[in-house]
């Protein structure tokens, strides 16, 4: 059973290292979303392993909200904006693809490097999965840097706060569960504001794209 | 049961502005009696506190004398800041720069950002402060863009960006102290928590969530080099926003800093801590002052006057000794100058209509009475004898030769940067020709009486301090200095 789970874990975290690159290849806004999507429901995974070791009800609740949060209603408003929009071509990034897969390698090889060594401390998990852990909050960092388009931002930020609820699962770290529900809820009114800030945006400047977005510098 | 009291205020004035709001002046009247409110229940608190050293409510509030001075703070400059919110909003409607609909969101984002405040300020938890710093950056990016200008939106989306990557960087740090525990399969729910599980605490663990932390509420801070959305955010959100922004919440990032910065020193000592804030101080302090001195925008200038005496406390705390107290006393200095500065701006900058220096001349014969003002808070700012931020300096730059000597010779040369740059541009701004078109007069009532207010208090507060105040500036010393949270 044991090994059950922990290749589970393995999967899911796998497959959420897997969606983190392709949010950084992907040339169109939908399969941006879907690749959130993806990596959401590793989360979800992963949530449901934490509940196989202890169960709780505070912990399903947190699972049914993070599923509404994250898999329906983000999803939803940021196609409905694409929709909206008209625009499923996502804007470009700042380095091309070739330049991107190469820093995102670079990040990874940085995962297991021993300037890190105090993470390591915290984390009893082994090296395969400690590289997935570190590599994906770096990648998501580096999506909201390199990506010109607004809702690549957003779905970075929402990729590196994914990022770091699971590292937090990896940590063992237990709160009370009316405060991770709290976490939950400045989540959703983030993707709440954002959203429409993204509309806006598209309102006044025509695009999605913030290399747009000069007025200040005038 | 104060504590409670205080944050249900804003909540019932919150609600009463999202049922009744549309009634005419009615969002006015419940935001200043809701502050008027706050202001004496955070006087009863802090009484409280000096004849009883902490107050608990339930497991998540607690208040002592640092999170007590930062709340007398709140409360005074939260109750000025919606008196000339009141006057300064009539201004800009008459200008139509916003609607009726607009007006009553200001107000009601005032509410919502200063709950938020109340929480962080009064919470025993480090996650719920981090919840609740989170929901004033939700509040402040819809506050930045009240006008809906391309700019403004600009503006606040840069906002949002930096600040929410900082604060979960924040959080990230906030679950490596919290994770320190785990080992031992202990739920750690306060600072005190962390503290408790001596000897367990990983130190390189320990420096490296710190730093995280740090980078987090020093992105909220706006130290450099996470100072980027500062600037831009004071230039285009309404300045009684920004007085908000550049007091309130640069306090609180501060505190966040300061309950961690306790936790560190407890176990590995402060010498970690102290290189990071000095550090941190130096490069705010040497990039404001290099660029307050050939700022050519009002707003900008004051953003990076908010950088530079960030940097000031961040030295203060770093030196450590005396320069806590020095740091604790420029907080309390700065935080009511700034509130007049700001508010002082925006008597300017309506009555211009524009934050550009140049255009702004000509001042005492336009603005008669925000002339004096303006000037007398500049003198205060730029730390000229005998005003109170000159003591508060002088005490930080004390422990500095102490320490370093290098270090404290250098600022002392961007002090000087930085007074002739303030004066240099407040005598241009005051003593020359008025332009042509301009209307002069003051704008009313609303806008001259809070802000003289608080440069009273600034002046009188130069030359004596409450009993009570400094029984608190002491007390809130000793407990950084002795890690006793």
């Amino acid at each position: 059973m044991t090994d059950i789970l922990f290749s589970l874990q393995l999967f899911a975290l796998s497959l959420m290292t897997v969606s983190s690159v392709m949010m950084h290849i992907v040339k169109k806004n939908n399969t941006l979303v879907n690749a959130y999507i993806m990596q959401s429901l590793c989360l979800i995974i992963l949530l449901g392993v934490e509940l196989s070791h202890q169960f709780s009800l505070g912990l399903v609740v947190i699972t049914l909200v993070m599923v509404m949060i994250k898999i329906i209603i983000a999803p939803m408003v940021f196609s409905g904006i694409i929709k909206q929009s008209h625009l499923n071509l996502s804007t470009s990034t700042y380095l091309n693809i070739p330049m991107t897969l190469c820093v995102l390698l670079a990040l990874l090889g940085f995962a297991q490097s021993d300037v890190l060594s105090p993470f390591f401390l915290l984390l009893p998990v082994g090296s395969e999965m400690r590289i997935m852990l570190i590599g994906n909050l770096f990648m998501s960092i580096f999506l909201i840097i390199n990506r010109k388009g607004a809702l690549s931002q957003i779905i970075g930020v929402l990729s590196l706060e994914n990022a770091i609820f699971v590292l937090g699962l990896f940590l063992g770290i237990r709160q009370l569960h009316a405060l991770e529900l709290g976490i939950l809820f400045d989540i959703f009114f983030w993707i709440v504001a954002s959203s429409m800030f993204v509309k806006m945006i598209y309102q006044k400047f025509g695009s999605f794209d913030i290399s747009s977005l000069n007025q200040l510098k005038k | 049961m104060a504590i409670l009291l205080l944050l249900l205020v804003p909540v019932i004035a919150i609600a009463l502005l999202l049922l009744f709001g549309k009634w005419k002046n009615f969002s006015e009247k419940i935001s200043v009696v809701s502050s008027l409110i706050e202001v004496i229940i955070g006087v009863y608190i802090v009484q409280q506190v000096l004849s009883t050293e902490v107050i608990n409510y339930s497991l998540y509030f607690s208040i002592n004398a640092l999170n007590a001075l930062f709340l007398g703070l709140t409360v005074f400059i939260g109750l000025i800041i919606t008196l000339h919110s009141i006057g300064y909003f009539k201004e800009e409607l008459k200008k139509e720069m916003l609607n009726e609909k607009k007006l009553r969101e200001a107000y009601l984002l005032i509410r919502f950002f200063l709950l938020f405040v109340y929480i962080a300020l009064l919470t025993t938890s480090p996650i719920l402060m981090w919840i609740a710093i989170e929901g004033t950056t939700l509040v402040t990016v819809f506050m930045i863009n009240l006008f809906n200008r391309k700019t403004d939106l600009e503006a606040a989306w840069k906002f949002l960006i930096i600040n929410s990557i900082g604060l979960l960087l924040g959080l990230l740090g906030t679950l490596l102290f919290l994770a320190q525990g785990a080992s031992q399969g202990e739920v750690l729910l306060q600072w005190k928590d962390i503290m408790n599980v001596n000897g367990v605490l990983n130190p390189e663990s320990l420096k490296l969530a710190y730093i995280l932390v740090f980078i987090g509420y020093g992105t909220k801070i706006g130290l450099v080099p996470m100072h980027t959305w500062k600037p831009d955010t004071y230039n285009k959100a309404p300045l009684p926003t920004v007085a908000l922004l550049a007091t309130v919440l640069l306090n609180v990032a501060f505190l966040a800093i300061l309950r961690f910065t306790m936790v560190v020193n407890q176990e590995i000592g402060a010498t970690f801590t102290s290189q990071l804030f000095i550090f941190f101080g130096v490069l705010s302090i040497f990039l404001s002052a290099s660029i307050i001195y050939t700022q050519k925008n009002l707003k900008r200038l004051l953003a990076y006057s908010t950088i530079e005496h960030a940097g000031i406390i961040a030295l203060g705390f770093g030196f450590g000794g005396i320069g806590i107290l020095g740091a604790m006393l420029h907080i309390l200095y700065h935080s009511i100058a700034k509130t007049a500065l700001f508010l002082l701006a925006s008597n300017i900058v309506v009555r211009y209509s524009t934050s550009i220096i140049a255009s702004i001349q000509g001042m005492i014969k336009v603005l008669p009475i925000t002339s004096i003002l303006f000037l007398l808070s500049i003198l205060f700012i730029v730390g000229l004898p005998p005003f109170g931020m000159f003591f508060s300096e002088f005490y930080i730059l004390l422990s500095g030769f102490g320490n370093n000597i290098f270090v404290s010779g250098f600022v002392l040369l961007l002090f000087v940067l930085v007074f002739v740059g303030f004066l240099k541009t407040g005598m241009q701004m005051i003593f020359s020709e008025v332009p042509e078109g301009i209307v002069k007069g003051e704008a009313n009532y609303w806008t001259l009486i809070p802000v003289g207010v608080v440069v009273i208090v600034m002046l009188i507060g130069s030359i004596y301090l409450p009993e009570f105040v400094m029984q608190l500036v002491t007390e809130a010393t000793d407990i950084i200095q002795n890690n006793t949270l």
